[in-house]
């Protein structure tokens, strides 16, 4: 089950990276147990910051040109665009409120 | 989640059991109240003596730990929702609000948020270590052990607060694949995320 817009295209995923506020892209694959136990929790996320989070599905088998532009090495790994910029990125499972931590962390944080 | 409203089983109602399946139906009773036979157990019910072993497993976790009830059902509400188990939902709310919930620690539990939960900070701390448990075993960490340690948490917690996921995920995992339906005593509304019949603990 998808936690975020399934993104079908390279061009949908430049068009939904680039907008205003922070956008959570999660890399997933088909067979990754860690990418559809990690779901329920960025559904709670994004609903927990509806209107400052928009969250992103990316499937990395099907997109690999994504998946080599960001070097996804291991499923999932979360990444954290702010004004189109990746910002941060983490691998593996979390639980929601560690990912409203570190979304809410690396917000605050300055971008060199 | 099936869209079919009958269970993929004959589940046995309580006036048509005998033998070890009666005796079963009998315990139930005598532990949850008279006509609170769920469907869960009367699926159980085809293999009584297992039945009767998950049980008894069953009340020795909920009556015989240091861990509160609420913080366990709180666990098993989480795994409900995220096993897309409806019917554990209503089952586990209506429990942890017998356990002393309210609405709110009962949909905060929903979401995923211990902080939204009522709860000493060792048990918030195991709630949280519960889902990490739950969505990557094998990413524990000693530190991780340590950080739910340090805010008191005992080995035996940490065994108590694990069986509680294993029990949560065996029973969800019954009650998806059986189909078997929703206890027409249970009165905890999902869309409505309250209790139709008042929401006091």
């Amino acid at each position: 089950m998808s936690a975020g817009l399934l993104i079908a295209t390279t061009a949908e995923f430049e068009h939904a990276v680039s907008r205003p506020g922070l956008v959570l892209a999660d890399f997933v694959g088909p067979n990754c147990t860690i990418c559809r136990n990690i779901a329920p929790m960025l559904a709670s996320l994004a609903r927990s910051r509806e209107g400052r989070l928009d969250l992103i599905e990316v499937d990395a088998a099907s997109l690999d040109d994504l998946a080599e532009r960001f070097t996804i090495r291991s499923l999932p790994t979360l990444i954290l665009f702010s004004g189109g910029e990746a910002i941060a990125r983490r691998t593996g499972f979390a639980t929601a409120t560690e990912l409203g931590r570190w979304v809410d962390e690396n917000a605050a944080a300055p971008q060199s | 989640m099936s869209s079919d409203p009958h269970p993929f089983i004959e589940l046995t109602p309580p006036d048509a059991a005998t033998g070890a399946l009666k005796s079963l139906y009998d315990d139930l009773e005598r532990v949850r109240g008279l006509g609170r036979v769920s469907n869960l157990f009367k699926a159980y019910g085809k293999f009584p003596e297992l039945a009767q072993a998950n049980f008894t497993r069953l009340n020795i976790l909920l009556t015989k730990g240091q861990l509160t009830v609420k913080l366990k059902e709180a666990v098993m509400v989480a795994l409900a929702e995220i096993n897309h188990c409806e019917y554990c939902v209503a089952f586990h709310a209506t429990a942890m609000r017998n356990g002393g919930a309210n609405t709110d620690e009962i949909s905060a539990a929903r979401g995923f948020d211990a902080s939204g939960l009522d709860l000493s900070e060792k048990e918030r701390a195991l709630f949280e270590f519960a889902l990490k448990a739950n969505g990557d075993p094998h990413a524990i960490v000693r530190a991780d052990v340590e950080a739910v340690k340090a805010l008191g948490a005992s080995d035996a917690d940490l065994v108590e607060v694990l069986e509680t996921v294993n029990t949560g995920n065996s029973f969800n995992l019954f009650a998806g694949a059986l189909n078997v339906g929703a206890d027409n005593f249970l009165q905890y509304s999902l869309e409505d995320a309250r209790f139709l019949d008042g929401d006091a603990a």
